[in-house]
């Protein structure tokens, strides 16, 4: 079966799909991808179902090769230097947009640039075994994806059989999504453990500056700021299930945002949650990146979740047959 | 009884303070499709429940707060017995000296202790497959170690406070190491991929490092 050759890694690559929610009464995160809003505009517009898992890139993205003719889409952040290497001289990549791949020619996607996220999706869909429902990785536990870990140089990811129906791209999807994606004012609800901070503690979450840390992955972002105020009887609290995107306040008054890959349980206590809406543009920040806090109200942030999946749908729908395994004759 | 409360911890997550046991709330939420809930997952004192994006909240919830006042009726199942083997030879169990002699007892006796005790999964966290298990004879409570160990191998079995719990998977671990099991706590390719599941009541079977081994061989 024809694959995905990868003949250099990038920093932190990862086979993702939407993710295995369902399973948090095991101890297992949902995982999927980070941008998982990107991650379905790509498979979208390859006419790929929704949940056609791709690869994740973090920062410095793989150079791959595909061993047979393919459409490939690049969402996400936008790899400014991404190109393939065909019998016409290097052609740059462009940005979400079905770009045809002939087997053979190399791919080379180099910095995200100005997003640490990028996925690269491909016509099909990549054919690793799914692991309690998902292609999904969980590294830390060695679940799903290719083998449970990052990608390594030498790796060949079997590719799914396909009958590629890619998209033009609708007008207004790229402004819309760099919309979404470029956010830097994100917005939160108040979370689990809200009320038993001292009411300092949302004026500073809400009005300080802060920084991500290098220290930064799949399971958590730390942010460097101003301290926060703790509750005083934050030792007493016992595990809880956490959230994605929760705001974790730890015993030195710093955050920690909880990513798809956290425990499922936690006894940091929890101050605020990243909206979904917001979710992708998280995922998009880089370390040293800079970031402020909006609180919204429960009711309000279900309001504007639930436009966003409007805005998403009316600019692209899912294709009505997306599940067909033989898809249409042209 | 304390009234039954909703905590938002995000627009999809609601956590359930039960004025019941969380845990054999989770067992009665999870035996049932509530229309609307992708997942429950039970915690220390808190039944959260994610909805899916369609779900009408209100609804969900009202259904979820009927079976919990169920529960609180004394409506609770029968959970099963399962039992683990272990082996507290030292290569296992590198705390046992110290746990055993803050308790005033030879290694062998603590061990012994440990595993005289029927044990309840009240959660599962941590890491896919790590069940939190309550009803450590008292004697035997200790606190984390000071800084965790960089490694701790799959299948060993540890104290913290007052509860045990058995490492699914090689990890950092600050619980203190009393003995290992050969079985698989957590097996994707499994039907039921994490061995326990909360509400669960666990007994310990000592076993000798010849059985160990065997066992072990088996299971790989």
């Amino acid at each position: 079966m024809p694959g995905l050759l990868v003949t250099q890694p990038g920093l932190f690559t990862t086979v993702q799909d939407l993710g295995r929610p369902g399973h948090g009464a095991s101890g297992v995160p949902p995982s999927g991808a980070a941008d998982a809003l990107s991650l379905l505009v790509g498979n979208r517009l390859l006419g790929n179902p929704d949940d056609a898992a791709a690869l994740e890139i973090t920062l410095m993205g793989p150079s791959v090769t595909l061993e047979r003719d393919a459409w490939i889409c690049l969402a996400g952040a936008r790899c400014p230097s991404a190109s393939v290497a065909t019998a016409r001289g290097e052609q740059h990549l462009p940005w979400c947009e079905p770009v045809r791949v002939r087997a053979g020619e190399p791919i080379s996607l180099g910095s995200t640039g100005d997003g640490a996220r990028s996925l690269l999706c491909v016509s099909g869909g990549l054919d690793v075994p799914r692991v309690l429902g998902s292609r999904s990785t969980l590294a830390g536990a060695a679940i799903g994806g290719l083998g449970g870990r990052p990608l390594r140089a030498g790796d060949l990811i079997p590719l799914r059989e396909a009958d590629p129906r890619p998209r033009a791209v609708p007008s207004g999807l790229h402004a819309w999504l760099t919309s979404q994606l470029t956010r830097r004012i994100i917005r939160v609800v108040p979370s689990l453990h809200a009320e038993l901070f001292p009411p300092d503690a949302s004026r500073t979450l809400c009005s300080a500056g802060f920084t991500v840390s290098e220290q930064s992955n799949r399971i958590g972002t730390r942010l460097r700021g101003p301290a926060l105020p703790i509750p005083h009887d934050a030792g007493l609290l016992e595990s809880e299930p956490t959230v994605t995107g929760g705001l974790q306040v730890s015993v030195d008054g710093q955050l920690i945002a909880l990513g798809p890959d956290r425990p499922t349980t936690g006894g940091y206590p929890l101050i605020a949650c990243v909206i979904e809406a917001d979710l992708w543009a998280w995922a998009m920040l880089r370390p040293r990146e800079r970031v402020h806090f909006e609180l919204v109200e429960i009711d309000a942030a279900r309001k504007i979740d639930r436009e966003q999946r409007e805005q998403r749908e009316a600019l692209l729908p899912e294709a009505e047959d997306a599940h067909a395994p033989g898809g249409q004759t042209p | 009884m304390d009234p039954i409360r909703v905590i938002w911890a995000s627009p999809l997550e609601a956590h359930i303070v039960a004025g019941a046991d969380p845990t054999a709330c989770y067992r009665a939420l999870a035996a049932v499709d509530i229309e609307g809930v992708q997942e429950v997952t039970p915690g220390s004192r808190t039944v959260q429940l994610r909805l899916r994006v369609a779900a009408n909240p209100d609804a969900s919830l009202a259904r979820a707060v009927s079976i919990i006042e169920g529960v609180r009726a004394g409506n609770i199942d029968q959970p099963r017995i399962i039992e683990i083997p272990i082996c507290c030879d030292p290569d296992f169990a590198p705390d046992l000296e110290r746990v055993a002699h803050d308790a005033g007892l030879t290694s062998d006796a603590a061990s012994d202790l440990h595993a005289s005790a029927e044990y309840r999964v009240r959660f599962l966290g941590f890491s896919p497959g790590f069940a939190y298990m309550d009803g450590l004879p008292t004697p035997l409570h200790a606190p984390r170690l000071d800084s965790p160990r960089p490694r701790v191998r799959a299948g060993s079995v540890g104290i913290a406070g007052a509860r045990t719990g058995i490492y699914p998977s090689d990890s950092p671990g600050g619980w203190r190491l009393i003995g290992a099991t050969p079985l698989r706590m957590f097996d994707p390719a499994r039907e039921d991929a994490a061995l326990l599941s909360p509400g669960d009541r666990v007994r310990f079977r000592r076993i000798t490092r010849a059985e160990f081994d065997a066992l072990a061989r088996g299971a790989g």
